[in-house]
Parts: C-alpha cells; structure tokens; sequence
C-alpha cells in the first residue's frame, strides 16, 4: 500500500513541480510585487498600497480601460454563445458533408489570434475594406471602423466572436445528449420549433451554457491578442483593454510593479463575477436527476 | 553483483558527467547576440557571423532575431531574468531606461584596445556615453527629414517647399489639384510631433526637456506653439489627418504601404532618413523620383530642432562571461570591412567613418543617400543639431507625448489645454523616471 503510494506520488511530482513553479510561485510573487515599484532593472522597492492608491485615485487611464473591457465582455460573450448556439443547432442536422461543415466552422478558432488575421481584420475594416464596400453597396454610409472610437471597439468585437468553435464544438456535444424521446414527444403534442427549442433544448443544455459562459467570460477579460495586433489599443484608448493595460505598463513602461497590481485587480474582478455566476446557477441550471427543490 | 553494479553504474555516471563539464569547457565560447529587422538584415547579419565565427575559431555566435514589434518587451524580460544577450541590438531610447546611471551595461571603453573607436565622432560617443561610461556603439546617426516624390509634385505643378509658410501654401495648392485625397505630407503620429517639435523649438530656442537637467525646459508659449503647430497642420489638412490615417489601417502604417503614397496622392513624407529604400521601394519604377527637401527654418532660428541620434545602438551585457570577446564582435560588424560589405545599408547610412567611406568608394550608397547625409552632416557641423534629452524618448514619456497629440488630432482638446498637459503631467512623469 506504502510503495503505491509512493509511487502515485512519484507519478503526479511532475505535475506538482510545474504548478508550484510556474503557477503559484508567479502568483504568490506577483502579488508581492503589487506592493512595489518596479522597473525591471532595479531591485523591487517596497511602496506599501500606493499602485492601488495611484489606480483608484489618480491614473485616468485605468477607469477608461476598465469600462472598456466591461463593455468588450459585456458584447461580447453573449454575441459569440448566442453564434456558437445557433451553429452548433444547425451542424447538429443530419446533413451530407457535415463533418466538413463542422471543421470549417472551428476553423477560426485556431486561425483567430495569427498575425495572419490581425492583417486581414484591418484590411476589411480599413476606409476602403470590404465591410464599407457592402455597407456602400447597399446604400449607405462608409464607417471608420479603425479610426472612429465609437465603432472601434467593434471590430475586435466582432473578431473574437467569430472565434466560436471552441463553445460550439461543446454545445455540439451537449445538443447530441439530448434525448430523442423528448423530440418526439413534443412533436406528438404539436410544439413549434420555438416551443421544442427554448422549452427542451434550452433548459437541458442549461449546465453546458453555464460552463461556457463561466469560461467565456474569464477567456473575454483576458483578451490580448485582438486589441494588440488590429487596435493597437487605440484610437483614444477605445479599446484599451485591461490585458493590454497590463502588458503595456509591465513590459514596455518599465513599471512592473503597477502592472501585477493591475492584474490583481483584474483577477479580483473575474473572481467575483465568476462567484456571482456560480451563485445565480442554482436559479436557472438544472442538472439530470435533480428534483425541482434540490 | 548488484551492489557492483550500482557502482559501476555511479562511476560512469561521474565520468560522463566530467568528461561532459572537460569537453563543455574545451567547447567553443558562445555569444549570443540579438537583433530586429526584416529580412534583408537578417540575413546580412547572419553572414556576418558567420564570417566572424571563421575569422576566430572555436567561437560560436548564437543568433537570437526577430521583427521589431515585441522586442523591447522580451528584451526588457530577459534583462530582468538575468538572462540577456551577451550583444544586443537596442533603440537608443531604451538606454535611459535599461542604465538608468550608465551601470546597466558593460563599459565598452574597458575594451577601446579591441574596439576602433576613433572610427566615430565623439558626438557619437556621446550619444551613447551615460555618466562617462560608453553603454553602447552607435551603428549610425539618423534624423528626420523631408522626402519629396518630385513627379508627383511637377505634376500638381507645386515646388517643393523651402520655408514654413510655403509649407502651408504648398499643401494647400496640392490638394486643390490633386482633390480630397491629395495630402502634401505625409507622417505617422510621432514623425509629426517631432515636425512640430522642430518648429517651436526653433521658435523658442529650447526643447521640450532639457538634456542637461531631464526637466521640462519649454515656456508655456512654447508649449502652446508646439500644439497649435500640430493642430494647424492636421486643420489646413495640409498632413494627412490622424482619424483619417487611422481609418487606412493603423496610424502607424508605413507609407510605403499606403495605396495613396503608390499612386502619388500623397507627394511627401517626414521620417528617418535611412527609410528611403523602403519608402521608395513601393513607387512605380518608372516616372516617380524621390528627393531630400530643405530642412524647413525660420528667419533667425539658433537651432534647426532637426531631431537626429543614434538609429540603432549594439551594448554588451554587463553579465557577458566573455565581454571582451563581445566587444571585438560589436567591432567587427561595425567596422571590418568585410563584414561592412556584407551588411552593406541594411542597418541604415553607417556612423562608422571607414564603414561610411567604404560604402562610399565601392558605390554602395544611393545618390539620395549621399544627398540626406550631406544635409544631416551640415547642420550637424554647424552645431544645429543638439543632443536630444535620454528622457525625450522614454517609453513613458513617448506614451504621454502620443496621448497628448492624439487628442489634439481628434479635436478632443485645444492648444491650451495640450499645453497644459505637457507642462502638468510631463512634469510629474518626468519627476517619476
């Protein structure tokens, strides 16, 4: 029994090692260095909460950046499982070549983030980009997508929405567990479409859509790669998001110190509204088995 | 048998592992040395090693290389990791930051035997000199300058402008030829504060930040100038405007990739001088021919306010184990003629004299080249050009200035207010650096 032990242990020390290095150490660390003006080069110097003063008090930059990033998970997690949903109801027919289809759809998931397709997102959202082209075509007004702070914020919107495969290939999963039985059923009775999805589908899936808007909504707040590589964060800050904030004020303003309070701010807010959902799921999750009162 | 074994299995283990450690020793020396650029440097500089790694047997370079985006943020962790390149390529703004009191790098003049460091000006030197110790060689001197497309301008009929006023003029007759599209100049966000810049400082006689004290050294009125002149050229869309170069793709765009710099809607831009192969390179071939403007100057005016450094710096680091060897590296790519001819311009107009009298000799300069460098060299010589402030290009003060003129171009805030701000808050972030 010992020497199993010992053995299980031996097996699962990897594992321990690279969490407590590459995990808990940065975290324990980061949140020390919160407490510490630190530019990298110089030895870290104990501020006490001063970086915390400074965010809540005087740095104008962090409420801007903040509600922008409150308004980026505000469209965009809603938009990308609303999208995820509906695809995955429309992959989840019985259709030749649906594989293909299924494929093709998780296709922007890997290609998303590449510079690739930061390029391509400027080009079709620049002045003369094929988004004003249809917009033109069908008679109206040319947008300044890149340029004009009140759309801005759209266009990397609209990029991380359109990287649904991952939430769609889950909901895939969960639309396939649903009973056929229940189908057919509401189908004897006369339900409409309507009726059989948001009265069956729906709340059967309910655990599913709270696992993906938990991490949607966690990955939404961590979003990097859009603002850095279409945006650049700007114009006027319009899509300024936390992560970049963070980036920017860690790496590239030598203030690394201000950076890790930063994303303990950051981190504290994702916690919370991660509690509240966990909280609010015993409204409106139901799981198999369970009996209303449970 | 089994204890034998053991035994035996330890004692070769020992012996690996020395025979390991004897061989790592007698194994060539490593440098690694890190660089940005496209591919054209790339591969100069991989030749290069290559070479210096034939002319001295048993060292190897190891070459850590990449584009510019993300390698001040990777280099700024590797310094904070200890675990920097042994030569590194940097931003001559990035040394305020890196050697804050000059001990951020090795000291190259405790190698000026390996180092041919009569080959640069003392201005130079001093460029990349911080509290008497050389951080860095200066690999060559840029500044910006005006670039004109002569064909397109002949076409519009309009000349070239020679003075501020005929600036305005200029780009007003330009566009009312070419039509909403035609902008007389052209600029990203930073090249055109640094125009503005140019103008107050000329004006007023001081910079923004005093080289000798980093403090704010412009008046209120030359603060306000600084903005206004900003404004101005962005209202009499004489510039192209910044919501409008934005809405092309980025304000920071190259013009070279601009559809409107292609097709001669755009007839000038204001940048580094050693950008005219790239900023030329996407030009018809044929009927498009690119010339240095004048350094616009006002009557009287005691300095040009041309902004020129050192383009690119190469620093050892101060943890190198083989900072000699290190240095006689820097050397070598900056001034071996050898190596000069493989590298040839992809790092810029050389600030080596005999890396610049090389390329000159063996026709490796363009005329438009040899035309920027005597203007620069001009004024340079004529003590026109003052050492910028190490602070003037702190990332954190790059950041303020950018947000500032940036709200300017989107009508956010007046010249007063801009003002204000530079006055205000500069002073605090610079009081903070």
């Amino acid at each position: 029994m010992y020497e199993n032990r010992r053995i299980g242990f031996m097996y699962v020390l990897p594992f321990v090692i690279g969490v407590v290095l590459f995990k808990l150490f940065p975290f324990v660390m980061s949140f020390a260095l919160s407490f510490t003006q630190y530019d990298l080069i110089e030895p870290p110097k104990y501020i006490g909460v001063e970086n915390y003063r400074e965010m809540f008090t005087t740095d104008k930059l962090f409420p801007k950046s903040l509600s922008v990033t409150l308004m980026f998970v505000v469209l965009t997690v809603p938009l990308r499982l609303a999208a995820a949903l509906m695809v995955a109801q429309i992959l989840n027919f019985k259709l030749r070549g649906i594989n293909f289809f299924r494929s093709a759809f998780y296709l922007p998931s890997i290609l998303g983030g590449s510079i690739a397709v930061s390029i391509l997102w400027r080009f079709i959202f620049s002045r003369d980009g094929l988004i004003n082209q249809i917009i033109v075509a069908l008679g109206g007004t040319p947008i300044l997508w890149l340029a004009d702070e009140q759309y801005s914020l759209w266009t990397i919107v609209l990029l991380n929405v359109w990287q649904f495969g991952s939430s769609m290939v889950i909901f895939l999963a969960a639309l396939q567990s649903v009973p056929q039985s229940l189908y057919e059923a509401a189908a004897m009775d006369g339900a409409g479409k309507g009726t059989v999805f948001f009265r069956i589908t729906v709340p059967l899936i309910t655990p599913v859509i709270f696992f993906n808007l938990v991490m949607q909504t966690v990955h939404a707040f961590q979003e990097f790669n859009g603002p850095y590589m279409v945006t650049e964060g700007g114009p006027l800050h319009s899509t300024y998001l936390l992560s970049l904030y963070i980036y920017e004020q860690s790496f590239k303003l030598f203030n690394l110190g201000y950076g890790t309070a930063l994303s303990w701010v950051l981190f504290v807010l994702v916690a919370a509204l991660s509690a509240i959902a966990f909280y609010s799921s015993k409204y409106w999750v139901y799981y198999a088995g369970e009996k209303e009162g449970k | 048998m089994k204890f034998s074994v053991q035994k035996l299995s330890a004692a070769l283990v020992c012996a690996s592992l020395v025979s390991a450690g004897m061989f790592a020793n007698a194994a060539a020396q490593e440098l690694r040395f890190s660089w940005w650029g496209g591919g054209e440097r790339h591969e100069a500089m991989l030749k290069a090693s290559k070479l210096f790694e034939a002319k001295n047997p048993g060292v190897k370079i190891k070459a850590e290389y990449s584009g510019f985006q993300g390698y001040q943020e990777r280099l700024s962790t590797q310094i904070a990791g200890r675990n920097e390149p042994d030569v590194m390529q940097l931003n001559w703004a990035w040394l305020s930051a890196f050697s804050k009191g000059g001990d951020g790098f090795y000291d190259l003049r405790k190698s000026a035997v390996s180092m041919k460091l009569t080959d640069f000006t003392d201005q130079d030197l001093a460029l990349t000199t911080i509290n008497g110790k050389l951080n860095a060689m200066p690999v060559g001197f840029a500044a910006r300058i005006f670039y004109w497309n002569k064909s397109v301008l002949a076409i519009a009929g309009v000349q070239p402008p020679k003075n501020w006023d005929e600036l305005f003029t200029a780009g007003k007759a330009f566009r009312a030829k070419v039509g909403d599209k035609g902008y007389l100049l052209d600029g990203n966000l930073y090249d055109l504060i640094l125009l503005s810049h140019a103008y107050a400082y000329q004006k007023h006689g001081t910079p923004y930040i005093d080289p000798k004290t980093g403090k704010i050294a412009m008046s209120a009125a030359a603060l306000k100038d600084w903005a206004a002149f900003y404004k101005r050229l962005q209202d009499e869309k004489i510039v192209t405007p910044l919501p409008y170069r934005a809405s092309l793709g980025g304000v920071e765009k190259p013009v070279e990739q601009q559809p409107d710099w292609v097709n001669g809607n755009w007839a000038g831009v204001y940048t580094w001088d050693s950008t005219v192969r790239l900023i030329g390179s996407t030009l018809p071939s044929k009927g498009q021919e690119l010339d240095v403007g004048d350094f616009l100057t006002l009557p009287g005016a005691k300095n040009s306010g041309m902004f020129g450094r050192s383009s690119l710096v190469y620093a050892v680091s101060k943890r190198s184990k083989h900072p000699e060897l290190a240095a006689k590296f820097v050397n070598f790519v900056l001034t071996d003629p050898e190596a000069v001819r493989i590298i040839d311009m992809s790092r810029g107009t050389p600030a080596s004299l005999s890396a610049f009298q090389q390329l000159q000799k063996e026709d490796r300069l363009r005329p438009i080249e040899l035309k920027a460098y005597a203007r620069i060299s001009t004024q340079q010589k004529a003590g026109a050009i003052s050492l910028p402030a190490a602070q003037f290009e702190h990332p954190r003060v790059q950041k303020f200035m950018r947000e500032v003129f940036e709200q300017i171009g989107y009508g956010k805030i007046s010249a007063d207010e801009a003002a204000k701000q530079l006055s205000e808050q500069g002073a605090t972030i610079l009081q903070r650096l």
